[in-house]
């Protein structure tokens, strides 16, 4: 179980003079559930599409099994076998919900324009194979997602279920790695709970190996093998959720430093930083 | 909930007022631009009943008509009582009419006192717009009618929305039909003629045209009867699938295809050959809006230099088939090997201007492919490529298109290069229904909805987009070869920015996404108004085409943005499939406890809008 899936090594992206990813390891094991925690505006999200490839890091490597993958498009980082949720849920609205999950199958069929023209047997067989793996991975959620709901619009889902329909997406790209942005954003106690556990079940039953970005404490301690603090770009803490949460960098990071440090409170980044390498 | 809450009282019907004004001063203005633009006037010339109704007085009712409708729409909230529609929105709906007519109205009184120096800069005001207005009888009387005709065209209106479906689709379908039948007096005659029923349709209509009252209650009663009909097949259809009975489904799409073949066939005997001529039109500008449909509807880019790939397989064909003296090259090749030839160059064409443009996004594209449109028709106007193309005087003489032992031109035959193009245009939708309903379909609409989650999805956006594009200009050159050698010829003018617009129109009218929605598109605006540089079936719309165009495409946008034939919801399989759920569930994952689990708490799950 500890081989590196995902080996990111110094990495960094700056936007202009600001430093949004700043220079950060991070070393994922196979079938590990890793969560990355920190504040709004630590670079999480950013961290996330540097990896997939909708970024193009400044420096560092992405070793994804043994490849680099820094700075690859973001089609390629999928057909590799990186899949990911967004953090604002961005389904294709217009589609059904069958075929949402149907492009998904995109970049693990290649089927091109002759054999769909003349529909050839290997075609139909193949659109065939898309459309059961698509109904496949929709029966992950029960019954919310099957049906009569294959055929309706994204549109007409409630939020909970535009989230799973997300993740449903994602793993129909068949991933080795799958990072999840906020995965139970938006969703009441009974729903995180029980999405909390399909997280889980996304690694026993289907071995993916997980990465998500998640604000919800009660969920990171629950599955989270190891967990990931980032703060203004920089890596600030890692390890169990316990010796986490524990972590006064950490503590100061979400909730500021005590009341009589309050003169010396850092104005910028570099102070901040600054000021924690001292402490 | 423990406690039921009594719905409150649905509230009473009230006259909507502004609604009334809204609408009625909209209508009034309309009525007035009808005939400030002259439309009213030239359309007078043309019956539609003989001496009792001009098509330019049904123009200036059937405004009044729609606004009343309109007016007497209410919305229907979900979950909020409303009164059921009732005489209070017929009121409504007369309100608006007296807006409209008393705008109208002062219309009239300023054209009949100051008519004279107001046509110094709207040139149609002329005496004789205000004798028809009048009709010749002085003011008091013009008045009368331009506020009453509105009044009782409104309340028509707000009458038909209100009244059961039944009644409302037979009242439309009797003004559509009678519409119909006085416009297309020649079409009328020619069909009935050719089933040998020529005296009957003349007995329809009057001399000097439009259709003898006789005539107009035959007709009156042909659309009611059809319209029951319909209405009626309908419901029975409705109670059928509601008791769970689809038939089947396969055989009904046999028998459509089969009816769309005899008609393919059959029609075109029928028609004389100004109609057919028309026709092919209609499949030429139909098989290029299935292209951009691909392009625009599917792949959600906004091309406008589509023309150009229209050119390429216009002037290939030309160039390769014409025995053209005053051409540098001229192999007089095969309409067969040539349209080939016009394709490929078209796919090079997508991907020389593909290429730079696949990276941009919506508007961006769009401009740069204006760009492309205007590019194009220099270089076919210029020295440069006169020797090959002909700059201004373009190629003529291109030969019909030979089949087997014979030949098939569209001046001598239109009925045998209408069957020609519909055989094309039946190949062409199978491609794209076959395109669409494939992975790389499925893909292009994922980047049309959101071009980076469908990279995030292994999607390789730019060589889909490309091939999008290439594959819109395979239909395009296709097209444009049929077009070359329906006309003979190939003219720089037949190549204008103003073909990619009205190509648009035809997409976006039709119904964006949606194969038949664009053919219907193209019936309506290429058959009915005329394509760019053809004439449609109203000679009198020629004039006022570009107008009607623009018209037609903000009122579309404004209310009913999807097309005329949008993309149906899968509603029947979808209730077909409500039923099985529970079936294909236990079928497929039922079996596994921890699922079974799930399926509890999926059961208190609440849903679901969002």
């Amino acid at each position: 179980m500890s081989t590196p899936i995902l080996e990111v090594e110094q990495l960094a992206i700056a936007f202009g003079g600001l430093k949004a990813i700043d220079n950060v390891d991070l070393t994922v094991n196979e079938g590990e559930i890793v969560s990355i925690i920190g504040p709004n505006g630590a670079g999480k999200t950013t961290f996330f599409n540097c990896i997939t490839g909708l970024l193009t890091p400044d420096s560092g490597r992405i070793v994804f099994e043994g490849t680099d993958i820094a700075g690859w498009s973001a089609d390629a980082v999928t057909r590799q076998g990186l899949a990911r949720t967004f953090q604002n849920v961005r389904l294709f609205p217009d589609l059904t919900i069958l075929e949402n999950v149907m492009v998904g199958r995109h970049g693990r069929t290649d089927k091109g324009l002759f054999s769909a023209l003349f529909s050839t047997p290997a075609f139909r067989k193949e659109e065939q194979e898309i459309e059961e793996h698509a109904k496949k991975v929709l029966a992950f959620f029960g019954k919310r997602l099957v049906g009569y709901r294959f055929h309706q619009k994204a549109t007409v889902l409630s939020y909970a279920n535009r989230r799973r329909l997300e993740i449903a997406r994602a793993m129909a790209t068949e991933p080795r790695l799958i990072c999840l942005d906020e995965p139970v954003a938006g969703m009441n106690p009974m729903e995180t709970a029980e999405l909390t556990g399909l997280i889980q079940k996304l690694r026993d039953d289907w071995g993916f190996t997980v990465v998500m970005i998640e604000h919800d404490m009660n969920v990171v301690g629950e599955v989270s093998d190891r967990v990931v603090v980032l703060d203004h770009g920089v890596k600030i803490a890692e390890g169990d959720y316990e010796d986490v949460s524990n972590d006064p960098n950490v503590i100061e990071a979400y909730l500021g430093r005590p009341a009589e440090d309050a003169t010396h409170k850092a104005h910028t980044a570099d102070e901040l930083l600054h000021n924690r390498e001292e402490a | 909930m423990s406690t039921t809450v009594a719905p409150p009282a649905a509230p009473a019907a009230e006259v909507d007022l502004g609604e009334a004004r809204k609408v009625g001063l909209n209508t009034g203005v309309g009525m007035i631009i009808v005939c400030a633009v002259g439309m009213a006037l030239t359309f007078n010339n043309r019956a539609i009943i003989a001496e009792y109704l001009s098509m330019g007085w049904l123009t200036l009712g059937l405004l009044p008509l729609v606004g009343g409708w309109l007016a007497a729409r209410r919305e229907q909230l979900e979950g909020v009582e409303t009164a059921p529609p009732g005489p209070t929105d017929v009121a409504t709906a007369t309100l608006a009419g007296a807006f409209a007519g008393g705008l109208f109205g002062l219309f009239l009184i300023i054209l009949s006192t100051v008519g004279d120096s107001l046509r110094d800069v709207f040139v149609q005001l002329s005496p004789q717009l205000l004798d028809m207005l009048t009709f010749e009888r002085g003011l008091g009387v013009g008045l009368a009618v331009a506020i009453l005709l509105p009044v009782a065209m409104a309340a028509l209106g707000g009458a038909v929305r209100v009244a059961p479906p039944r009644v409302g689709r037979a009242v439309l379908q009797v003004i559509v039909w009678v519409f119909g039948f006085g416009v297309l007096e020649s079409v009328v005659v020619s069909i009935f003629e050719s089933v040998g029923l020529g005296a009957f349709a003349e007995s329809l209509y009057a001399q000097r045209g439009g259709l003898t009252i006789v005539g107009t209650l035959i007709v009156a009663a042909a659309a009611i009867a059809v319209s029951t009909l319909t209405v009626t097949m309908k419901r029975r259809t409705a109670d059928r699938q509601a008791r769970g009975d689809f038939g089947n489904i396969k055989a009904q799409r046999v028998r459509t295809y089969g009816l769309l073949l005899a008609a393919a066939i059959v029609l075109p005997m029928l028609f004389d050959r100004s109609v057919n001529d028309m026709l092919i039109n209609v499949v030429i500008f139909g098989i290029m809006a299935m292209g951009l449909n691909i392009v625009i509807g599917l792949t959600g880019m906004l091309d406008l230099g589509y023309v150009a790939f229209f050119a390429v397989g216009a002037y290939t064909t030309a160039v390769l088939t014409a025995p053209a003296t005053n051409l540098a090259f001229s192999p007089e090749l095969s309409f067969w090997l040539a349209l080939p030839v016009a394709v490929l160059l078209a796919v090079v064409a997508g991907v020389i201007i593909g290429t730079p443009v696949i990276r941009l996004r919506g508007d961006y594209l769009a401009i740069v492919t204006l760009g492309f449109a205007a590019i194009a028709q220099v270089l076919v106007l210029s020295d440069w490529f006169a020797p090959v193309l002909g700059g201004p005087q373009g190629v003529r003489d291109v030969p019909p298109v030979p089949l087997g032992f014979t030949e098939v031109s569209a001046t001598v035959d239109p009925r045998g290069f209408l069957w020609l193009s519909l055989a094309f245009l039946a190949l062409m939708i199978y491609v794209a229904w076959r395109l669409q309903h494939s992975r790389l379909g499925r893909a292009w609409q994922a980047i049309r909805e959101d071009e980076t989650v469908a990279e995030a999805m292994g999607i390789n956006v730019g060589a889909m987009k490309l091939l999008s594009f290439c594959v819109g200009a395979v239909f395009a050159a296709l097209a444009g070869g049929l077009f070359a050698a329906k006309v003979s010829s190939a003219f720089p003018t037949s190549f204008e920015l103003l073909v990619s617009v009205l190509v648009l129109v035809v997409v976006i009218v039709g119904g964006t996404g949606y194969v038949p929605g664009v053919l219907l598109g193209s019936l309506v605006l290429v058959g009915v108004l005329g394509g760019p540089t053809t004439q449609g079936l109203l000679a009198e719309f020629a004039q006022y085409k570009l107008l009607i165009y623009g018209a037609l495409l903000v009122v579309m946008m404004l209310a009913k943005p999807e097309g005329l034939l949008p993309k149906p919801e899968k509603s029947r399989e979808i209730a077909r499939e409500e039923m099985d759920q529970d079936a294909w569930f236990d079928k497929n994952v039922g079996g596994s406890s921890d699922v079974a689990a799930e399926r509890g708490a999926a059961g208190s799950d609440t849903e679901e809008q969002a």
